[in-house]
């Protein structure tokens, strides 16, 4: 083929040339072809046993499906340290009745597609026992019924309110982190009663954490009889909102509510700085973590945000679980890595209740079972949420002072 | 006796084809493998477009989102059966694709996929914008799965359905490749103009490779919506119609079978580089795309030219009439 | 609206649009060059982007030399690019479509390949295009100082480009090879200098283009993918794929288009906008905006 396009000069040994190039690129497909043969071959044979009691030195599988890139890349990071500074604990003091777990983290791009097929292999490939994340409500959506069919126990940092168990019916979904609709209730609280504003203003991301988000909010705004004065929105990813914010500049609004993931809130308060709109800003819980205040530095000061882990509290478990992570990890925790910490010693405590890694026992055992973690007292509700703690804090440069402490 | 060699490892082969979801109590591996089937199904289609009548594509999960979307509609709001929901999830996407081929009669090879990227990217914005049609980001949920009786249907029951019409795809193709269509198609390819000169309607030909290749697009999608049960914007982004045009090339522009080698192959590639070393998961993407641009590089005629070139000479075959440069025929290029 | 939130997004726009002009230009000097696309151009600015970033803020060394090492890197890179890829890739037998599937693969490979370093997360860019909270007080409008000193620079760069294209000799050795090569060649000018020179011009400017978007981008993933390759096509297509200038120019108009459209017709629909104008000039005027003097397709 290629021989076609070349100049052959007089005196070219052709028949060796073209020998060799085609023997070197069969050799490549050939080692190729193997490859991809041996492989499937392998994988494909393989098949691994059910559920065990535990006692016996086999490991206790928990995977971990993490948003490592996309709209939920801030959180990634510390899902997976989160959870591995809680396996790497229970595991250098015995483990659960002597097994230890054996925890495996994929990246789901926070999306629900790359979700399903993360979810469909930690059940049929890796056996799981039990299944950590998604975190990002959206892809949570999609994949909880496969957990469901299969009756593995899944434990979510996502909160949107359409993961509550009388929407989803789902006896094996577990939320291990603050419901958007709580969270949403107290923001409004503070606006209506702290702050006292009477005309808000909100700017909402396009994916479905911020659209069911806005959803909360705009029904508890309702219940104040305020009505919301403007709502703008973007996309995750865009980078100029002058438009938006000088609309609701002209609209004239008294406090401005946040509800975008990290680097969208980055640009926002870039710019509302720029364009000197000096109310105050207050942000859901994207807006209480590292990444917003490090891509808006100076911007986020005074900005009032929700979290759900701060790291100033002085309760002694939290503080030492931050001692705990720092001296691990080098650097200072986050939401939601105290989520998923708490989540995996929720797990050992159920699976050491059930005496078995049986996804039926376990689950039974999720229900009842009581555990004082880095979040306070966690105890499944009825709409299988295990804890209700969150924080409105104010940002001043270089910590964020707590406002108040719910509950 | 080089005769019955190629019946017998064909015969071998198809027998494993059929037997393989016996051989395997992985539900996981049938799952991937049945995806696999959907992206030949589209990557077919692609062949088609852009390896026989050289137009390139790279939009091609708009056509699988609108087959995606119109089917799970039609079955949820409009209450239809699944098979009337997939035919009209083909149909609204061959539509589209003949709206899609008017820029190819006059845009070359860039400009063309510019605006191949733009429809990708504007049927995106439409599907999470559209609230209230597409459910916005949050997407569709409960989607009707196929049902046998009363029983939805397993991953094993999707494998040979899949097969079947895998098997009809590669079939249609055969028989376009080697009819006046398929001939027309290889004309426009090589030279518009020169293929103008010699009766051959470009902008028919043009249009029809669109149209079918959106269809096999839709299909594909439309099929997708009912197996996995619900739908969402984020898997039809430019970067998977680019990772279907990388299947397209490394299993063969010019071979019937490109849309089995690209699509099999590149289904099953990333999966495998999944080795559970801790740290890995972040690197197997990067050794995927490694792969496939030294594929593409090294042996721009794909794979699967490779591989059937070299089944043909292991039994003896001589090149039939109808053999085409796996390079592109203009000198001096 | 009001003169002062007129005035914002005028300067906002055309700050931003001055830089898809630069990435458009990655894309003219290779078509000229080569007659190719190449698709994994903007990945250029993202790399620039992160390798500023590691030597200035990650190992905290000096600002010129950080920036000069990145920008020696990425020339380098161009190089690697031509041998690596491009003449692979003709020695093999592939052709235009061959190309940009390699390309659009490579461009996928430096977002896996930055992921898998860097993570996903976007980074702050350091501020040494002047604080992001500080602002240039014009009237009763107040304009971030990074607009200005983004945009000096782009200025500074044309006039380079400028005196390179049109003053020395190497410039006209690359528009003459630009014109017809085999002409070229027989007066004497060396073309494979000259492509190698295109190459690397290109990849060159680009990643001075992801130095100066990093500060509205953030150093992130959003450097390299999607939507701002495609404004630097857009540009190059309103420039007809010949002119610098017409490159530039077609960038700010860009710019200023999203901005205006953002602003007076939606916000969320900002892009696809910006997809329809890009579709309406490459069918009704492929040869630019200006009907820039036209080379065969």
């Amino acid at each position: 083929m290629s021989t076609c396009n070349r100049i052959l000069k007089p005196g070219d040994y052709i028949q060796k040339e073209v020998f060799v190039a085609r023997f070197c690129r069969k050799a490549f497909v050939g080692l190729v072809i193997l490859a991809l043969l041996g492989g499937s071959i392998s994988i494909w044979g393989c098949g691994k046993t059910g559920s065990s009691t535990p006692g016996s030195s086999t490991p206790i599988k928990i995977v971990l499906s993490a948003p490592f890139t996309g709209t939920g890349s801030a959180l990634g990071e510390w899902c997976e340290k989160g959870a591995r500074l809680a396996v790497d604990e229970i595991n250098a003091s015995g483990g659960v009745k002597g097994a230890s777990f054996d925890l495996i983290t994929y990246d789901d791009a926070s999306d629900a597609s790359t979700a399903a097929t993360i979810i469909r292999r930690a059940i049929s490939s890796d056996k799981a026992v039990a299944i950590f994340g998604p975190n990002m409500s959206g892809a949570v959506l999609g994949v909880n019924t496969l957990a469901q069919q299969a009756k593995v126990p899944m434990l979510v940092g996502a909160t949107a309110t359409s993961l509550r168990y009388d929407k989803t019916k789902n006896d094996y979904l577990f939320r291990i982190k603050t419901d958007d609709g709580v969270k949403g209730a107290e923001l409004v609280k503070y606006v209506v009663e702290v702050l006292k504003a009477k005309k808000p203003g909100i700017i909402v991301g396009s994916d479905s954490y911020c659209t069911s988000g806005l959803a909360d909010l705009k029904q508890d705004f309702d219940t104040y009889g305020i009505k919301i004065v403007d709502i703008e929105n973007m996309k995750e990813g865009d980078k100029d909102v002058t438009a938006q914010v000088t609309k609701l500049k002209k609209a004239g609004i008294d406090v401005l509510i946040g509800m975008t993931h990290e680097p969208e809130g980055a640009v926002v308060m870039l710019k509302v700085r720029e364009l000197k709109l000096t109310v105050p800003c207050i942000g859901e819980s994207a807006w209480g973590v590292p990444m917003f205040t490090d891509l808006a530095g100076d911007a986020a000061i005074g900005v009032i945000s929700l979290q759900v882990l701060n790291l100033a509290d002085p309760d002694p478990r939290v503080q030492k679980f931050v001692d705990a992570y720092t001296a691990k990890w080098g650097t200072e925790p986050s939401d939601p890595a105290n989520c998923y910490y708490d989540g995996v010693y929720l797990l050992k405590k159920a699976i050491e209740m059930a005496g078995s890694t049986d996804g039926v026992k376990i689950d039974e055992a999720l229900k009842t079972v009581e555990y004082t973690g880095v979040q306070g007292l966690m105890k499944c509700d009825a709409l299988h949420n295990f804890t209700n703690t969150c924080y409105i804090s104010q940002f001043n440069g270089k910590t964020w002072d707590i406002l108040s402490k719910i509950p | 006796m080089r005769r019955n060699l190629k019946r017998i490892v064909y015969g071998a082969f198809l027998v494993l084809i059929l037997l393989l979801p016996l051989l395997s109590r992985n539900e996981y591996n049938l799952f991937v493998t049945d995806t696999a089937f959907l992206n030949i199904i589209l990557v077919s289609g692609l062949v088609f477009l852009t390896g026989f009548a050289g137009q390139i594509s790279l939009g091609q999960v708009g056509f699988s989102a609108i087959g995606a979307y119109t089917s799970a509609l039609v079955t949820m709001r409009l209450g239809m059966p699944i098979p009337i929901g997939i035919v009209a999830g083909v149909a609204v996407s061959v539509i589209v694709g003949l709206f899609v081929a008017i820029p190819s009669f006059k845009l070359k090879t860039f400009f063309l996929s510019l605006v191949t990227i733009a429809f990708g990217e504007i049927i995106h914005l439409l599907l999470v914008n559209l609230t209230a049609l597409t459910g916005g980001s949050q997407g569709l949920f409960n989607i009707p799965p196929m049902k046998l009786g009363d029983t939805p249907f397993t991953n094993t029951l999707y494998y040979y359905l899949f097969l079947v019409i895998v098997a009809l795809v590669i079939l249609l193709m055969y028989r376009l490749k080697y009819s006046h269509i398929g001939r027309e198609m290889f004309a426009v390819n090589d030279d518009d103009v020169a293929a103008e000169a010699c009766a051959i309607n470009s902008r028919k030909t043009k249009t029809f490779a669109f149209g079918l290749s959106a269809g096999l697009a839709g299909l594909s999608g439309a099929l997708t919506a009912h197996m996995v049960g619900f739908l969402t914007p984020d898997p039809f982004t430019l970067s998977n119609s680019v990772n279907f045009v990388a299947m397209a090339v490394v299993g063969g522009l010019r071979e019937l079978g490109g849309g089995v080698v690209g699509g099999f192959v590149l289904t099953w590639l990333p999966e495998l580089l999944k080795l559970k070393i801790q740290g890995f998961e972040n690197y197997y993407l990067m050794v995927d795309s490694v792969i496939v641009l030294l594929v593409v590089v090294l042996l721009p005629s794909g794979l699967g030219a490779i591989l059937f070139k070299g089944l043909s000479r292991l039994w003896g075959e001589k090149q039939g009439a109808v053999t085409l440069h796996n390079s592109k025929s203009k000198e001096g290029e | 609206m009001v003169l002062s939130n007129l005035l914002q997004n005028i300067i906002g726009g055309v700050s931003v649009g001055a830089t898809y002009g630069l990435i458009g230009l990655g894309v003219v000097f290779l078509w000229q060059s080569i007659e190719r696309i190449n698709f994994a151009n903007i990945s250029s600015a993202m790399i620039a982007a992160y390798l500023f970033y590691t030597f200035y803020a990650q190992l905290h060394l000096p600002f010129f030399i950080s920036l000069v090492a990145s920008i020696a890197i990425i020339a380098v890179y161009g190089l690697l690019l031509r041998y690596l890829l491009f003449e692979p890739i003709n020695h093999h037998g592939g052709g235009e479509l061959e190309f940009v599937v390699a390309t659009v693969m490579l461009s996928t490979f430096w977002l896996s390949a930055i992921k898998a370093f860097y993570g996903g997360v976007p980074r702050p860019f350091p501020p040494v295009f002047g604080e992001a909270t500080s602002f240039v007080r014009i009237g009763s409008v107040s304009i971030p100082f990074v607009y200005f000193s983004v945009f000096f620079v782009v200025l500074v760069l044309i006039c380079a480009l400028y005196l390179l294209l049109w003053k020395t000799m190497i410039g006209k050795m690359l528009r003459a090879t630009a014109q017809n090569k085999e002409t070229a060649s027989l007066m004497g000018i060396n073309v494979n200098m000259t492509t190698s020179l295109a190459f690397m011009l290109a990849t060159t400017i680009v990643g001075i283009g992801g130095i100066l978007l990093a500060p509205t981008y953030f150093v992130s993933l959003d450097l390299g993918a999607g939507p701002i390759g495609v404004k630097g096509f857009a540009s190059a297509i309103m420039g007809g794929m010949i002119n610098p200038f017409g490159t530039i120019v077609g960038g700010i108009t860009i710019g200023l288009v999203e901005n205006f459209s953002a602003l007076f017709i939606s916000s969320v629909y900002k892009d696809v906008i910006s997809f329809v104008i890009l579709v309406v000039v490459i069918i009704w005027k492929p040869r630019g905006i200006f009907n820039w003097t036209t080379k065969e397709d």
